[in-house]
């Protein structure tokens, strides 16, 4: 066998620290063949540290940014040669050539790395990470993507938090965790995702339609929960994470434990969470406390060429909501919204009483990765999952408000599986790409309530996606397409449906463009069209919805909705200024919305206002734009910024619970360093929150929609330097100035202020 | 068609699992208890507001009252699901929490309803009451029942939370 011996050697030359802050370097470096001093093109870098890489370019290239001032580890591979490590120290803006022996045989023994370097989307997408996730962490899912531009959330009072993308959220929204796709009740506007935060090391969120890799329903967007990679040198490792919120009295306690030895890598990791009645500044919010148990375990190992991994996550929560929101009929929600406010100032304790939510959710994954000869990579995953959602009433008519959580008022059970295979072919002239396939199974079982019907669903779907570049050309191309078949079928005695079956099927596709202005800035381009079928609540919802007393009717003849999503992204990253702006448009056929019926429904507890689901051709266009200036040596100003508006053609009019306009602008110092304290910082942020005047007029709130709001947010901390042992320690307070407000998008805005002055301690340490 | 038949087989796998999967599954619960029949006796006359098969659907079926001018009679709710069978009573259920309950009665027209019956605490509770009437002509008489109301509040039917509200027509001639 003709062994390939590579070697690289290193060549770092250290630019000169420019007015950056600590974490704003960039290496740039370039890969050659050291006999014809050629470049290599397709090399996969990866830097260990960040989770995070780039492939080399046709000219060798790759630039990696937002690096610290510190070591890092540079694992190169390619197709063709073996895994290579090297340290880079970085000092400022780093350049390096990497000199590799490059024989013209090929390699017989392919060594598969684990992980992929992502190629560059065409999609506009934003992430959290690092430290940016670690100084949102404790907080649930949807309060912490709110940080990121073009995110909002969608709450019932703080504890219950959906994330929107461009206006977008529920159904339209498709959540993966750990590369599962999350099967939840998540066409409730109050049931949030059943996600434990601290299983990301990283979360993305990818805006716009984006099916072809993601499947049915991603009209709106995907958010990515990505756990770090196993654990790859030999040992045992952890972190504590531990964090505490004024507001609420709330503690959270999160650990990780990883090890690997010379057969397999693992992790276990856990969280707890207790958080009691939250406080505005007026009046305590009774019964608004939360309980959290999540646990996950994770198993990989390698087999002659193949990697396996092992998954498995639970998550429990319990979640106590405002009494005073519970109502029980319009006249009640009337007379609630001109009081204004919970009756009484409350108290602060942990009780979690009715009305409240209890969910389990489990997830078990096994996925293979393996070589198929040399032609490219095949990876298998199979899901099993389950949701049990459980909804306690505070309510029952004529008789006493049952105690304790033994007996649900709602409870549905939604297991789902899911098979897939996905193939990439190793690059094929200027080509990469591949496709997959795969299908998905559920039934949602209700043992309690008659909101949504019995089903079962299942979807097969398949997609090819290619992107092509070839140097030295700028342009950068993409383009997918994918085919889903969904079958439903409604078998429920309750809804007096019997054996219903409803047929899906149809094409989704995308292209996309990236255009290199230089190695600094980039264009993108990317117009995609998605579909989503109409979820059981659409097709047969029938009664009354207690939150906001009004009557919903579902309609059996819906059709799917088809979007078609069109963004153009900039991205320019100087020395002392980088730039990421978004422009979209999202025009969606058959929008499924609640439209207002003529005549309320006369029930035994009074007239209720009606509404019918109903479709409209809508038309989404916004844009967001982060801007960050590092004027003088460590110091930072940051505006972020999102518009939309959202529009229903039909009607000519505004779509109703879309986010209001919004603006954050934050300025601080950053890598300060005293005795026991290194890479200190503090941010004085400002977010200001427009009233949303873009309402339908033919739909009545009954409220209208809140004033404009300003919070004032100040973020401090630094790695605290205890015995040898390093505490990355941050010190949040939002709402500095404890200003009472609503938001349009809190359901809990009709009853009650959103909460006060909230200070927060979040202590993270590695062992 | 191999594409359909492929699929098929694959979901009858993917079924499979799934079933061995949950097999833990839970007995089904009843369908929550429903209030949906109001009567109300009116001296020796019964009047119904039902709803059997509880909101939207069909349209309630309402009786109107009738009564003779001049009059003072006796009256008495009593509150059922009648979407059972047999017909589920639940007035001795309310009476025995009739502390954190009130009938309010909303009569228009020539039309008054006093004498409500009282809880434990000597306050009105009005499960029974008297209902007058004057000289002839038409009004309405709403029922509201109200959960945990405040009772001494000057209209408790704006506190607490509404059970039931109904509203029968009435016809005094």
């Amino acid at each position: 066998m003709n062994r390939y011996i590579m070697s690289f050697c290193l060549v770092v030359a250290a630019t000169g620290a420019q007015a950056q802050s600590e974490c704003h370097y960039t290496l740039k470096g370039k890969v050659k063949d050291a006999d014809s001093n050629q470049p290599i093109a397709y090399v996969n870098v990866w830097i260990k540290e960040i989770d995070n890489g780039a492939i080399t370019d046709e000219n060798g290239n790759f630039a990696v940014s937002n690096l610290c001032r510190k070591a890092y580890t540079l694992e190169m591979s390619h197709v063709e040669c073996q895994k290579h490590s090297e340290q880079v120290s970085i000092e400022g803006n780093t350049e390096g050539v990497f000199v590799l022996h490059h024989e013209t045989k090929m390699l017989k023994n392919v060594v598969v790395t684990s992980k992929r370097v992502a190629l560059e989307a065409t999609q506009a997408k934003t992430d959290l990470y690092g430290a940016e996730l670690d100084r949102n962490k404790g907080e649930n899912l949807g309060e912490m993507l709110k940080s990121l531009s073009g995110v909002s959330s969608l709450n019932t009072g703080a504890t219950i938090s959906k994330p929107v993308v461009q206006g977008l959220h529920s159904d339209r929204v498709l959540m993966f965790n750990n590369g599962v796709r999350q099967e939840g009740q998540q066409w409730g506007l109050d049931h949030a995702p059943e996600i434990d935060p601290f299983i990301a090391d990283r979360i993305t969120v990818v805006k716009g339609a984006a099916s072809i890799k993601y499947g049915v329903g991603a009209i709106g967007g995907v958010i990515l929960v990505e756990p770090r990679a196993l654990r790859d040198t030999l040992g045992i490792g952890g972190e504590v994470n531990m964090v505490g919120f004024s507001n609420g009295r709330t503690g959270v306690v999160s650990s990780m434990i990883e090890g690997k030895n010379q057969r397999f890598s693992w992790r276990v990791q856990g969280t707890a969470k207790k958080g009691g009645n939250l406080q505005t500044p007026q009046y305590f919010l009774n019964n608004t406390g939360v309980e959290e148990l999540n646990g996950s375990a994770m198993l990989g190992f390698k087999w002659k060429t193949a990697v396996f991994e092992a998954f498995y996550s639970h998550f429990y929560t319990k979640i106590g909501i405002l009494k005073d929101s519970h109502i029980g009929n319009l006249t009640d929600l009337k007379t609630a919204i001109e009081r204004g406010r919970p009756i009484g100032d409350g108290a602060f304790n942990y009780d979690i009483a009715r009305p409240a939510q209890r969910v389990n959710h489990d997830i078990v994954k096994l996925k293979t990765t393996f070589p198929t000869g040399e032609s490219g990579n095949l990876s298998i995953t199979t899901f099993f999952q389950q949701n049990l959602r459980e909804e306690f009433d505070a309510h029952r008519p004529g008789g006493k408000i049952p105690v304790g959580f033994a007996t649900p008022e709602i409870a549905f059970q939604l297991p789902s599986a899911g098979l897939r295979a996905d193939w990439e072919h190793r690059p094929i002239h200027n080509f990469h790409g591949g496709g997959g396939a795969e299908g998905l199974f559920q039934s949602n079982n209700t043992y309690s309530g008659a909101l949504i019907p019995d089903y079962t669903q299942s979807t097969i779907g398949a997609y090819w996606t290619e992107r092509w570049r070839r140097y030295p050309s700028p342009f950068e191309l993409e383009a997918g397409i994918r085919y889903d078949k969904r079958h439903l079928q409604v078998d429920s005695t309750r809804f007096g449906e019997r054996n219903k079956q409803f047929d899906f099927a149809n094409i989704s596709a995308s292209a996309g463009a990236i255009y290199h202005l230089s190695s600094k800035g980039k264009v993108t381009f990317n117009v995609g069209t998605a579909w989503r079928s109409p979820n059981v609540n659409e097709l047969f919802s029938n009664g009354v919805h207690h939150g906001t007393a009004s009557f919903e009717r579902g309609d059996p003849n819906l059709v799917p909705e088809r979007a078609l999503n069109t963004s153009i992204s900039v991205h320019y990253d100087h020395e002392i200024f980088e730039i990421e702006a978004t422009a979209f448009q999202n025009a969606i056929n058959n929008f499924i919305y609640l439209k207002p019926e003529i005549n309320p429904v006369l029930t035994i507890r009074g007239a209720f206002p009606a509404f019918s689901y109903n479709q409209t051709d809508a038309i989404l266009r916004g844009g967001d734009f982060t801007a960050s200036l590092h004027f003088v040596k460590n110091t930072v100003l940051r505006v972020k910024g999102t518009t939309l508006f959202a529009h229903d053609k039909t009607a000519n009019d505004w779509l109703p619970l879309m986010p209001a306009d919004k603006i954050e602008t934050s300025i601080g110092i950053e890598n300060q360093s005293f005795r026991y304290l290194e890479k200190a910082y503090a941010l004085l942020s400002l977010g200001l929150v427009k009233r949303q005047n873009r309402i339908p007029l033919s739909i009545d709130d009954l409220q209208s929609p809140p004033s404009g709001y300003g919070l004032v947010g100040l973020t401090m901390g630094g790695n605290l330097k205890i015995c040898n042992q390093i505490i990355e320690t941050t010190l949040k307070i939002d709402n500095l100035l404890n200003q009472s407000y609503r938001d349009y998008l809190d359901r809990m805005r009709y009853f009650a202020n959103a909460p006060g002055r909230n200070i927060s301690l979040k202590l993270k340490t590695r062992f | 068609m191999t594409i359909n038949r492929f699929s098929k087989l694959f979901m009858t796998a993917l079924a499979v699992a799934l079933v061995g999967f949950s097999a833990c599954k839970k007995e089904e619960v009843d369908e929550q208890e429903n209030l949906n029949v109001l009567k109300i006796k009116i001296g020796t006359t019964t009047f119904t507001w039902s709803d059997t098969d509880g909101a939207g659907g069909k349209a309630p079926v309402i009786d109107t009252i009738r009564l003779t001018p001049n009059g003072s009679f006796a009256s008495e709710i009593t509150i059922q699901d009648g979407s059972v069978s047999p017909v589920k009573d639940f007035t001795p259920e309310i009476i025995t929490e009739k502390n954190d309950h009130l009938f309010v009665y909303k009569p228009t027209g020539n039309l008054t309803v006093t004498d409500l019956s009282k809880d434990g605490n000597s306050k009105n509770f009005g499960q029974t009451a008297t209902v007058k009437t004057t000289s002839a002509g038409n009004g309405t008489l709403q029922i509201i029942l109200k959960h945990l109301p405040d009772k001494s509040a000057s209209d408790p039917s704006t506190t607490g939370e509404t059970d039931l509200d109904v509203v029968f027509p009435v016809i005094i001639k």
